[in-house]
């Protein structure tokens, strides 16, 4: 099953370096990733989704918090997190699929991003249920190429109540 | 607030965390710190390869208490520091590594010397950076005192490029005073696990090196008498509790001793304190103490169910967990338990028992030495108070069982990561930090030969380090097991091409002396142990002998290997 956590680091040299080693030295394999800072510039959120067993899950929340650059480490569960993924499809406009491939993404509500010559690329963003069914119906289209982000994840309360992880040093 | 070169803020950062010690090796990069030596309190060593330094480094440590200091160049010099590194990350071990890195201007360039070295140690560290801002430098320093002290000790790595040693800025901008541990108590239900713990009728007390990082001997000492428990340890704790105590089985897991491992394995409740379940210690893991409910004590959270899942998990560092733990069962027994103490007698029996029929042995031989015979000689002449320092193979095995630790900080040995070559730099470290003690670096020939060129450190009076080579000319315990487990096909063990030790001790001007007769092993090492200054004994052992007794890998750890007269045995 798919798993996000949701760290918050330092923004730093080497911080990504030493989060992604830490995943391969356990043998997990980084389904996405997305890293950006937060309103703190000092602070970035990484979001990493995983698909692990939940006991290795745990395990990682642990060692991930003991990384010196590490502020805190929340596993996402659906009643706590918000969860969004973005995708861009790109579709070749001379393709006998073209006319039912728009007629179905606007069903999605996905925006045309970009269009030129025989190329069209729409953007669609949403939860884990309905990135799904987007992408389903794009690949029923033999569309050229998709692009996802992974899923980006908030917190839905007030104030993140997040565990304490590494931030003893933090200046 | 005067202003400094990013070199002389170095120096001053670490004199003023009460570094006087520093092994390393100098090469350009690192020129400007080198420069500035000879102003400062702090003594340095040179060494002849940066993982030697480490290993001093580390050997220094474990036999202080305090952080061990090493410096290296940039490219090769700081590559060279890795296994040191690994090294003292498996043993948990309290090491700074600074390294010298070249000019910013030529990071990521290629440039002579160069090599990402935060990139290669970020896993061989508890935490590596770069300062790239001098007005960083001081900052970054004490952090690193911080985080190598934090909880579980580690070691960390500082790299600093040469134009960062170069520059100036003003110092100090932070408090001068000295870093120290802060031992503290986490979570975890005490009382349950006291009552678990008292309740038992065949615990058992499972300590680690944990202890003696956490300084809690006393405590756990406190605890196990109280309580009458028997108690093992793993290789890395010997001496955390008395070896000499009644109270101690010996040391547990592949090599351990058959009443430890039986004790483990028939035992109820298991108080496992600063262990982590090691491979060599719990052999299959599934058979490891099969009927037990554990209490573990550890203070890295990340260990709590990494190997064998805790019934009472206690994230603290050692000394206040034991104390609570203590309190906890002082107050649960006075209520009145009478059935333990008749319960703790049988199992007292079972143990004594198990004592009895398996005891710790080796055939002695006319002719030939035994290598455990020249350990129990050192252990007599020493009267157990030496400082001993191994290398890795049979002979630290031996060392571990025959010699009788009672205090903590007297067996220095790398356990996790089993490094050949740990040896003499790590007695070298030792002796720096101990003056005036013995210190005796038990070494292996085909250990010895890997980090042997430190020793030239040992023409240096202050380091009256002896050196004991168990020259059996194999790798002995690469060689026990093509014996055992590869139908004796003895492929790339065979060390008779190495050199004739004592000459090339005279040729760095280190007394030595070869023996090779059973009757001449008390006089040699009476006079190694009387020489003043540095010595080497060769002692040719026999090659033949294995280490017993011995868990197959992957075996129940109940299922030993014995020694009995010259056959073998196994046992169930």
């Amino acid at each position: 099953m798919s798993t996000t956590f949701s760290t918050l680091v330092e923004n730093k040299f080497w911080v990504l370096a030493r989060i992604s080693r830490l995943f391969s030295r356990h043998m997990f394999n980084i389904q996405s990733l997305s890293v950006a800072p937060t309103i703190n510039p000092d602070i970035s959120c990484m979001t990493i989704d995983v698909d692990e067993e939940p006991d290795r899950l745990r395990r990682m929340q642990v060692e991930l918090s003991k990384i010196v650059n590490v502020l805190s480490v929340d596993i996402c569960d659906k009643n706590n997190y918000v969860e969004t993924e973005m995708v861009l499809v790109k579709i070749n406009t001379s393709s006998p699929h073209f006319s039912n491939f728009l007629k179905e993404v606007q069903r999605f509500n996905a925006r045309v991003v970009y269009r030129q010559a025989d190329i069209e690329i729409v953007e669609f963003s949403g939860d884990r249920e309905s990135i799904k069914a987007f992408l389903d119906t794009s690949l029923a289209h033999e569309v050229e190429s998709v692009i996802r982000t992974g899923p980006v994840a908030m917190c839905k309360k007030t104030q993140d109540n997040r565990r304490a992880g590494g931030n003893l040093y933090m200046g | 607030m005067g202003e400094l070169t990013g070199a002389e803020i170095v120096l001053k950062v670490l004199e003023s965390q009460g570094i006087n010690t520093v092994f390393g090796h100098p090469g350009g990069a690192i020129l400007p710190l080198y420069d500035c030596l000879p102003g400062s309190s702090i003594k340095h060593y040179l060494v002849r390869h940066e993982q030697g330094a480490v290993h001093m480094a580390e050997g220094y440590a474990r036999s202080t208490g305090k952080i061990g200091v090493a410096f290296a160049t940039s490219g090769p010099g700081a590559t060279n520091t890795v296994t040191g590194l690994v090294d003292a990350k498996m043993d948990s071990i309290p090491v700074l590594v600074v390294s010298a890195q070249v000019p910013m201007s030529l990071i990521g360039k290629d440039g002579f010397q160069e090599a990402d070295t935060v990139g290669i140690t970020l896993p061989a560290t508890k935490h590596s950076d770069m300062v790239r801002d001098i007005n960083d430098l001081e900052k970054t320093l004490l952090d690193a005192f911080r985080i190598i002290l934090d909880r579980r000790p580690g070691p960390v790595l500082i790299d600093i490029p040469k134009d960062v040693l170069m520059a100036k800025t003003k110092y100090p901008r932070y408090s001068q005073n000295v870093i120290k541990r802060n031992p503290r108590f986490e979570s975890g239900d005490v009382q349950d696990a006291a009552r678990a713990l008292c309740e038992a009728k065949r615990p058992v007390v499972y300590f680690g090196g944990g202890i003696i990082n956490a300084d809690a001997s006393e405590q756990l000492t406190r605890l196990i008498r109280e309580l009458n428990l028997p108690a093992t340890s793993t290789l890395m704790g010997l001496g955390a509790f008395a070896g000499t105590d009644p109270l101690f089985l010996g040391m547990l897991g592949m090599h351990g001793l058959y009443p430890a491992n039986m004790a483990i394995y028939e035992s109820d409740c298991i108080l496992a304190v600063g262990v982590r379940f090691d491979d060599r210690v719990t052999g299959k893991l599934s058979a490891f103490a099969p009927r037990a409910q554990i209490i573990h004590i550890d203070v890295d959270a990340a260990e709590i169910d990494k190997n064998k899942k805790a019934a009472f998990p206690i994230v603290s560092d050692a000394a206040p967990a034991l104390d609570l733990l203590y309190e906890e069962s002082v107050k649960y027994l006075k209520e009145g338990h009478a059935g333990r103490e008749k319960s703790m007698e049988n199992w007292w029996g079972v143990i004594r028992e198990w004592q009895k029929s398996r005891p710790l042995k080796y055939n002695l031989k006319k002719d030939v030495i035994k290598p455990q015979q020249v350990i129990e000689q050192l252990y007599r002449q020493t009267k157990g108070d030496a400082i001993i320092v191994t290398d890795v193979g049979q002979h630290q095995m031996w060392a571990a069982q025959y010699y009788l630790y009672d205090k903590p900080r007297n067996w220095i040995t790398s356990g996790g990561l089993g490094t050949m070559g740990y040896g003499m730099p790590a007695a070298i470290g030792a002796q720096l930090g101990n003056p005036g003690r013995t210190v005796v670096a038990v070494v292996g020939d085909g250990a010895f030969q890997m980090t042997m060129q430190e020793m030239a450190l040992l023409m240096n009076k202050t380091v009256p380090v002896k050196l004991v080579i168990f020259n059996n000319h194999f790798l002995g315990m690469v060689r026990q097991w093509q014996d055992l487990f590869y139908e004796k096909r003895f492929t790339a063990t065979d060390l008779t091409s190495s050199p004739d030790f004592v000459m090339l001790a005279q040729a760095y001007g280190i007394d030595a002396l070869r023996v090779d007769k059973p009757d001449k092993l008390e006089d040699s090492v009476r006079k190694m142990l009387e020489s003043e200054g540095a010595f080497l004994l060769d002692i040719i052992v026999d090659h033949e002998e294995h280490v017993y007794p011995m868990v197959p890998a992957g075996a129940a750890s109940h299922d030993m290997i014995v020694q009995k007269e010259t056959d073998l045995l196994y046992m169930d």
